[in-house]
Order: C-alpha cells, then structure tokens, then sequence
C-alpha cells in the first residue's frame, strides 16, 4: 500500500530512517520494520559480560577492602546489574535510540499548551559555565553571589511581567507551582491573626472544566475541596454559573483559572470574575501556562489575580528536555508575601544578596536545596536576549500564528469556538468522515514529519486538536502544516484506511496499550 | 535579539488572511481595562556576545567547587563524568522534545526512562521505578505519601533525624497541608536505634522514613529498621544516594517498600541544587498507588516491541482529583544523563567507582583523625563517602579558614542545618563543632592532602 | 438496544437485580461497550457499607476511569473475585457472569432509579 506525497511527507526531517521511499510514503511494513530489530535492543541485549565503557578514575590511595569497614550486613553481596557495553557501542546506542524522537530541532511540533518554541543554544551554552554548574548548593552565600544575583534578577523581570509584588523560585515545575500556590493561599486564609478571613471553614476551590488536570489533582494534594465551574458555549466562564457555585461565600478559598484558558481564549470578564471572587472573601489563582500569549500586553496583577505560577520552560524557553526539567516559580501579591516558602533571596543596598532561611509566617520548605537554578540561567539569559519589546514580540507573534494558522485551517477542520483566538486554538475532529477520531489524524500527521498537536483536551471538546505554533514558527512552516492537515483531510474521505493505521513510518506502528496495563513489564 | 523569523512582509501577508488591520486588532479579546499600556521595565535586549560576557561576569562572582578543592556532601555529591554524557545529552533529539505522549514519535525518550527504571530497579533490589520526580527531597515527600495511600486511615509518618533536613523539612510542610502527624526519631551515636522506630511507630502508621547512608554519612542497620517498621504494621521508606549502592546491600533486599533519593550525583553537575533529579522505586504490587509518570513495553499490531507510558489512569490528567500526584512531567533530561552514566560505568565500573570513594574517604579520615584534636563524631558508625568531624574549634570557622587561607571549600557546618530543614526543632542538633566532610572520587589525593595540611595548620 | 426488563437502572449505566432484601449490582451493556477495553477493576470488600448515588468502586480503561455509583444503599455480602482476572466477562456478560457485588439492602429504593424502558431510552440517546 503507498500513497502518493502532495506535501513532502517523505521530506520529513525526523525519520527513523524507515519508511522514506522516492517521492512517496511507503506505508508496506515491511519497510517500517526494515532496520526494526536491530534498532530495537536495549542496552542490556548489547551487554557483553566483562566488557568495559569508561573507567573510572583510579584508586590514588591504598585499597580500603569493602568486607574490612562494611558490616556483612549492609554490604553488597553482588555487583547491581548494570549493563556492560563499551563507549563506542554507547556512542552508538544512544544516538540512535535519539534518531527514534522527534522534537522541536527536526519537526514543527504544535503541542498545544506546551508552548514548544524554540531553544535558543547560547542559553545551554551559558549554563554550562563551570562557575555556575558547579557551584554546590550548600555553599554560602558570600560565595554563591553570582547566582544568587541570577536567580534575584529572574524574579525581578518575573514580578515586572506579571505586574505582582514577590516571587518564589522553589517550585520545580508548574504542578509544583500550583501546589506551592494552594499551600501559601491555605497559610493565608488560615492565618490565626486574622479570624476575619474565615479560613477554617473555606475549603473549597472552583476550577473550570477546561482546566488542566494537574489543578484539581494540586487540590486534592493541598486538602481543598473542588466545584466544578462550567464554559458557557463560547468556552467562557459562565457567569451565572459562578454566581450559583460562589452560593453565599463562606466556604470559598478561592479560583484556579487559566487565562488565556485552555481553549486559547482570554476571559472577557476575568476583571469582575476576580471582584466576585475577592468579594467571597477567597483568592484568585491564575494557571501561568498560556503566558506566553499576553507578555507585555496585559498583567494578571492588573486584571485581578492573586497569585500565580509560570511555566519557565513554555514562556521563557527552557528546552523540555523529553519531560523536564522545567520550574514553576509563582508571583504572588503583596497580602501572600508572607507565606511564601523559604528560604529567598534578599536584596541588599550595598548590591550584595543574601539568603533569607526563615520568615515567622512561611509555609517552610518545598524541595531541596532553593530552586532549579539551572533552569534559572537559561530563563534569565532569554529574557535577556529579549528585553522589553522582544518579550512583547513574542506574545504578538505567538498570536498572529495561531490566528493565521486557525483561519486557514477552519474550513477543513472546524475550530470549536471560531474566534480570535490568543497563542492557540481548539478544532476538533468530530465529524471527520468514516470514523475518523482525532488520534488517527495525530498519527497520520507522523507520517509528514510534524509532531501531533495536544488531543482529547480541553476534555469540554470531543475529540479535540489543541493547536498552538508559538511564534517561533515561520510562515512557510506553518503554510506546510496546512497543506498536509489539507492532505489528512483528503485520506480520511479517500483512504481512510491509511489514516485510521497510520503512522506507517516509524519505527513502530500504534503500541497496544491494554496489554502494557494488563502484562505490565516496566523493566528490561 | 530576537527568535521571531517573520518578516514585516509575513505579517502583513498572514494579518490580510486573517482580516486584521494590525496585531492590536488581534489583540482586541483583551479588554481595554486589562490591558498594560506601558513598557515592561525589563532592561534592554543584549546580543549573544553581550549576553555571553554578562552571564560570564556574573558566574565569576560565584566560588564555585570547579576551581579548587571541595568536600561539600549534604545531598549534593559530585562525582566523575565521562565526556560521552555531556555528547549524547546535548542531542537536541533529546532535549528538545516532550513528554513522550506519542510513542511513536517518542521511542528515543520511552526507551531511555525504561533503561533507567530497570537500572534504578537493579541498584535498589526493588521491582518498579518510575521516570523520575523533582530531586531528593520530594522524592520521599512522594514516597510517604505513596505509603499514606496504601496504609488507608492511617496519618502518622515516623521520620529519622538522619533524614536530609531539606527532606524533613519538604515533609513537615506537606504533612501540615494534609493533616498529618509527623514524629521524629532521634539518632544515637549517629544512627538511628530501631528500638526507638519500635516505640515511635505503631498503629496508625503509614510510614517510617529513614536515609542510609544517613546526613551524617553513617550507614545505618538498614534490616533492623525495615523489621521494627513491619512489626507495626508501617511501611518503610528508604531515602539513599543511589552511588553508595555500589558497595552497600540494596535496600530492597533488607526490607524496604519505597527506596527513594537524589540521582543527581551519577552524571549531574550540581547547578547549585537543581535541577536535580529524584527517584522513586517500589514494589510491583503497590503499583496503582505509585507517582508520576512509568514507561512499559508492549508491542504494537505487527509483534514489534514498543515503549508506553503505562498505568496512564494513576495520573492527573485522567484521574483529576483522585490521582496519586499532581505531578506530571520527570526529570528527563537529568534521568537520562544518569542513564548514560551508568550504562558507560557498567557493571564492574560502578563497583570499581564505589571503592575509589569508600577508599579515598577512609584514607582521609586516617590522615584527618591522626592530627590532634580532630576525631570521628561517630567512631562506631561504618560510612561511605561522607563522615562527621568533631573540629577542635567551630565548624564555621574551619570553614572560614579553609576558603581564606587556602583556597579549599570545606564541609557541610551541622550548625546550619535548622536553616536548612527551617525546623525551629532542629536547634538542638545544630552542634557548631561537627563538621560533614565528603571524599569522593572527584577529590584527589592531592586535594586531601592539602586539606590535611590546612586542618594540621589550624590549631 | 433493549436491557433486561427485571433490572433497575441508573442513569450513570449501573444496574440492580433485586431478589428479596439482595440486590447484585454491576454495569449495563452499553456502559461496557463505551469503555472498551477494562484494564482494572476496584471493589469493596464483604462488610463494606455502600450508599446509594455514592461510588462502591472504579472501573478502569486504558486512558479511562470511571466511578461505579451504587443504585442501593446496604451492605456489601459478597464480591465476584473472578473479576479481577477476567475483566472481558464484563463486556460479554454484563447483566450475567460480570455481575460485580451483592448488597444486603437497607432502606428503601431511591426514587430515581429507571427501569428498562426508561434506560433503554436514555443508552439510546447516549450513543448519539
């Protein structure tokens, strides 16, 4: 089985170097496994018992004998099984098991609220400097000033585009923001100087149902409660629903909402949704996720909210990394200051910083050490590559795309809420011809080189393609993406078989995943 | 600078398909009462070259451990790295991609995490780990809590004082948020007495969390504190540096149900306490109530083998409310340098890097412990790579001596350690005259006998 | 789609057989269709107390969990243990062999629960 290539589907620069035939996809299988088994063993199967990679270095003083200061009993018995292999097979493997990824430097990779832009190398360079990688983090302060300066200076410029009055850089991820941010609203409401701000009895969060999973689960790991905040059907809040879910106040801590929402859309009302809120008596909790959308355009300080996290590794380009890391600092308004953890980085007249261990009203300690200060030097270094009007381009061009991408892409597959949208959009392939679900139009995109938009979520749109370009992304980039979505759309009315098994170009087809669950082997 | 490549002519080409007179006019779904008319007051842009200069003059306001000698342990171990590591990891196939959600396009990355598992699995003597958590400390915060909701009911968590402080302190903060009770155990004679885990634990707790080698760097008799933990009907949760199994039993082996740590140390440069990169094992049949994300392999409809994500319903975003984290990214990036690093070293290699650490401590300490005035805190406590000084004058100040007049970073000061955990509670341990020292494999002879030298001169 | 006229329905696709104060419980044929492929079952345990409207359980897909909601309130008098091993006897027999718990019934019935007509109206417009 083949088809034909109007696209450049065989041009795709992430390959597993199966599946590329001349000027059309081979879809046979046997091509796709051509190259499979070999490329498919572990790093235990090229184990050779006795083989050496590196050495390690050498002794340099006399022997001590293991069984001579280890008690029998804590001592190791046999060696770990780790595998044996030498350094060029290593070399080898590990290249190779990289061809099998794609990723942001060999395909477009529209992962909606993933913000997957590009990473620019003079931030890995940057934080490779010896005098920052390795400084130990158990140093003091009078010899860790140089980064203790980079991570003050992170906050500063995170303060200034959130248009918020602190920052604490602990939280390690944004799950980690959002639960650092619950933990301080907790210390806040349940302050016993203030009675007045009810906390005993406020325990419950609203969260809208396009939110991201990680909210309500942050909610649960924070012991709140959650109420469930419904769209209206232009996928905005519902205001009479947050009147009826507000009820009299009393038990409300607060709002977790995401702007621009999931959906890629700012919330008209969020000014008078955070009055209410506020009004109730509870607190406003803004998802940073979408930042990466409005920098320079408007301030979540200035529109209401209370509290919110980043996602440094979406807006301010730290590399992904396949699943991290990342860093979630949170900003927060002057009331919350301080309950924020500990410890921080004060900033001294003289220009010195040092570090603050403990404040009377913190919440304590939420990881080790202080913060993900790798992460931090990349962050600063692109917010500095940027400065102001290039951190306000990224927001203007991180719409222009989604906008142009969701105008061109509408009347092939229908964008859920048809408006202008912020740095991305919702179509949904509901309704595609022959059954056609929106994972069969992720793995087909495979097949042309482009990595699969975010799909079933929002949950509120069935079948859903969460498309977001950021601006990184070229027109010509963005004018492929089109034509090959056109193509899919095509294959679904014509050769809905190719679609509905695709990808045929990897190397491997669609994994079964019952039996991964059922017949679990979660070591080699 | 900056990374947009559309041109003037770009925008006005996509504004006319779109039908907007301007990027204002898209921006117009932003209310004018929101909108921020100013400037951000970020400084201005710097090109690479500026940045490059800037962020040196910067990094050359630290006293990092690369320049000179360093025997800071504390949680952050630094240990040889193969040159290959820095090579494969800086693969952009690697590190810029994501979450591996489409495991067709993502059998680099899923089959990395799952060679890390199995290698995690192999160390700890334990039967599944997961793709990696935030560091150290909240690696056991999340095995407690593991351990919470398998022991239903139960919200007592019994924790050593051997445990890192950050961990004590991640714990005590998590606890308050969940309404559970925390007790401490006291060390003796720097372990911690299994007699007094058997009168701390009882019914009613979920977990007894302990760390072997322990902040102190004394090994502790980890089977005897796994059976006072089981005896109650608890959990135990075995924090450890995953280096030190390349010599000590794995902790599977003597009890454990979690085993759990920082695995910074195998191929991570310490970047000043993070990224760092967590570890989370456990046993097969407490799966369903494990954190974060775990690779399986499965084959796909032509019997090719594949790697998955698995047990997809434990996580946030289908489980929302009820799953077992919020966490829903790992460390990848960090897991996969361990990875490498563990495969290079290899069987024998790690064995071999194990002794260079537990030979070289011991040597320093001879040389140390000869000198008048300076002795083990704990004598009878067997160590690794890091041990506990009993300095003649205060840690602080031995520190301070050391930097100054001869240019070495010395030890971790116990003084410092309520800062730390930010416990009020750690007071009483913070005995100003205890110094932890770690000698491992990156400090050379040459670089003992220098510290030797300038202990001896500070009397 | 036409379900047994001697069961109660809920509307969240559980079904009740009521013999005597006994009623055994499990999930409907079009409920284990939408779910396809089950991967995991969790019930409660013999002595267990379950509230009618409130979950006894949670059934598992793939990439999908769901609560089961008891039709009944009483006390759990036993439990099919074979499930666990053979979940597909849930999709090839939902109303017979994938029968889930037995509850000794306290109380009366809760107004709410359909019966075949009535759910057979309700799957119908659910599969649209």
């Amino acid at each position: 089985m083949t088809t034909t290539d109007p696209v450049g589907a065989t041009s795709a620069t992430s390959g597993d170097g199966a599946g590329r035939g001349n000027g059309a996809v081979d879809v046979s299988r046997a091509t796709t496994s051509t190259g499979g088994a070999a490329a498919a063993l572990s790093v235990y199967e090229l184990s050779i018992p006795g083989r050496r990679g590196v050495r390690p270095p050498p002794l340099g003083v006399d022997r001590v004998d293991p069984a001579s200061v280890l008690p029998a009993g804590v001592r190791r018995a046999e060696p770990a099984g780790l595998p044996e292999i030498g350094e060029l097979d290593a070399q080898r493997h590990y290249t190779r098991l990289s061809t099998l990824n794609f990723s942001i430097a060999n395909a477009f990779y529209p992962l909606g609220s993933c913000t997957m832009k590009y990473n620019p190398l003079v931030n890995e360079r940057v934080c490779q400097l010896p005098r920052l990688a390795n400084l130990h983090p158990m140093q003091t302060d009078d010899q860790s000033q140089g980064m203790l300066e980079i991570c003050w200076r992170t906050a500063e410029i995170l303060k200034a585009v959130s248009g918020l009055d602190d920052v604490s850089l602990h939280p390690a991820a944004g799950a980690h923001g959002e639960l650092t941010a619950l933990m301080v609203m907790r210390a806040y409401l349940d302050d016993p100087g203030h009675p007045e701000r009810g906390g005993a009895a406020r325990k419950v969060i609203l969260i809208p149902d396009s939110a991201h999973g990680t909210n309500p689960a942050s909610c649960t790991m924070t012991g709140f409660t959650t109420r469930e905040l419904k769209s209206n059907a232009s996928g905005r809040v519902d205001m009479d629903s947050l009147a009826k879910v507000i009820g009299d106040g009393h038990d409300i801590a607060g709002l977790m909402i995401t702007n621009p929402s999931t959906l890629g859309l700012f919330e008209p009302n969020i000014k008078l949704i955070c009055e209410k809120i506020h009004a109730a008596g509870g607190l406003v909790y803004m998802d940073g996720a979408n930042m990466n959308a409005i920098l320079g355009r408007t301030r979540p300080g200035d529109f209401g909210v209370d509290v919110m996290h980043f996602n440094l590794h979406k807006t301010f380009s730290q590399p992904h990394g396949g699943g991290g890391p990342g860093a979630g600092p949170i900003a927060v308004r002057d009331l919350l200051s301080p309950y924020l953890p500990v410890p921080k980085i004060e900033h001294h007249g003289d220009g010195t910083f040092a570090t603050v261990w403990s404040s009377e009203k913190s919440i304590g300690r939420t990881r080790g050490f202080m913060t993900n200060a790798g992460v931090m030097v990349r962050s600063y270094t692109y917010m500095r590559a940027n400065g102001p009007d290039g951190l306000k381009a990224i927001a203007d061009n991180a719409v222009l795309n989604a906008n142009y991408l969701r105008v061109r892409l509408k009347d092939t597959f229908r964008v859920w809420i048809d408006e202008t949208c912020m740095h991305e959009f919702v179509a949904t392939a509901k309704g595609l011809p022959n059954g056609i679900k929106a994972t069969d139009i992720a793995k087909r995109l495979i097949d042309y080189g482009i990595h699969p938009p975010t799909i079933y979520f929002p949950l509120i749109v069935p079948e859903a393609l969460m498309i977001e370009p950021t601006e990184t992304e070229s027109k010509e980039t963005l004018d492929r993406f089109v034509d090959v979505m056109k193509a899919i759309a095509a294959e679904c009315e014509h050769d809905p078989e190719t679609v509905r098994t695709a990808p045929h170009s990897r190397i491997i087809g669609r994994p079964d995943e019952v039996r991964a669950v059922k017949q679990p082997k979660v070591t080699l | 600078m900056s990374y947009v490549q559309n041109t003037d002519a770009d925008r006005a080409a996509m504004l006319k398909a779109i039908g907007a007179d301007s990027i204002d006019a898209l921006m117009a779904p932003i209310p004018p009462d929101c909108r921020f008319p100013g400037d951000l007051d970020v400084e201005p842009a710097l090109t690479e070259d500026e940045l490059v200069r800037h962020m040196k003059q910067l990094a050359d306001r630290n006293v990092a451990v690369d320049d000179r000698p360093g025997f800071l342990g504390a949680g952050a171990y630094r240990h040889f790295c193969p040159s290959l590591v820095d090579s494969l990891v800086a693969r952009t196939e690697y590190w810029t991609a994501y979450t591996p959600y489409q495991p067709e396009a993502s059998q680099g990355t899923l089959r990395t995490i799952l060679e890390w598992q199995t290698m995690m699995c192999r160390l700890t003597g334990m039967e599944v780990a997961n793709a990696s958590l935030y560091d150290g400390a909240t690696a056991v915060v999340e095995a407690v809590l593991m351990a919470m909701r398998l022991k239903r009911g139960c919200e007592t968590v019994v924790v050593s004082r051997g445990l890192h402080p950050d961990a004590r302190g991640c714990l005590t903060t998590y606890c308050r948020s969940l309404g559970a009770t925390l007790v401490e155990v006291d060390l003796v004679d720097g372990r911690t007495p299994a007699e007094a885990i058997a009168a701390a634990a009882g019914e009613g707790t979920a977990a007894v969390a302990i760390q072997s080698p322990n902040f102190f760097g004394a090994i502790e008799d980890v089977s005897a504190l796994a059976e006072a933990t089981h005896a109650a009907g608890a959990l135990c949760v075995v924090a450890t540096d995953p280096v030190s199994l390349s010599l000590l039993e794995a902790p599977g082996k003597l009890g454990a149900d979690m085993v759990c740590g920082e695995a910074t140390g195998m191929g991570n440069p310490p970047w000043f306490g993070g990224p760092g990169v967590g570890y989370l094992c456990g046993r097969m049949e407490h799966v369903r109530q494990m954190p974060a994300r775990i690779a399986g392999e499965t084959v796909d409809g032509h019997g090719n083998r594949a790697v998955v994500l698995t047990f997809q319903t434990r996580e946030q975003h289908i489980r929302r409310t009820k799953a077992t984290s919020n966490i829903c990214t790992s460390q990848q990036l960090m897991a996969l340098r361990a990875t490498i690093w563990m495969s290079l070293l290899g069987k024998q290699g790690f064995v071999e890097l194990g002794e260079v650490n537990l030979s070289r401590a011991h040597d320093a300490v001879q040389r140390i412990t000869a000198l008048d005035g300076w002795e083990l805190a704990f004598p009878d406590a067997p160590y690794f790579n890091e041990f506990t000084l009993r300095t003649p004058l205060p840690a602080a100040e031995v520190n301070r001596r050391l930097l100054l007049d001869h240019d070495i970073i010395g030890g971790f000061d116990v003084a410092r350690l309520p800062q730390c955990s930010g416990l009020a509670s750690d007071n009483d341990l913070a005995d100003d005259h205890l110094l932890v020292l770690a000698v491992t494999d990156v400090n050379s002879k040459d670089e003992v006998e220098r510290l030797v030298a300038a202990l001896e001169a500070m009397r | 789609m036409s379900n047994p006229t001697d069961l109660k329905y809920t509307a969240s696709h559980e079904w009740a057989r009521l013999e005597g104060d006994i009623a055994t419980l499990g999930i409907t044929a079009h409920a284990a269709e939408s779910l396809s492929d089950l991967v995991y079952i969790d019930l409660p345990a013999v002595g267990d107390s379950i509230t009618a409207g409130e979950a006894f359980g949670e059934i598992e897909s793939v990439k999908a969990v769901s609560d089961l909601k008891s039709p009944v309130t009483g006390e759990v008098t036993q439990v099919n243990s074979g499930l666990e091993d053979n979940l597909s006897v849930i999709n090839s027999e939902p109303f017979g062999g994938g029968w889930m718990i037995k509850v000794k019934v306290s109380g009366d019935l809760p107004a709410d629960l359909l019966d075949a007509a009535a759910y057979d109206e309700l799957a119908a417009a659910d599969a649209h």
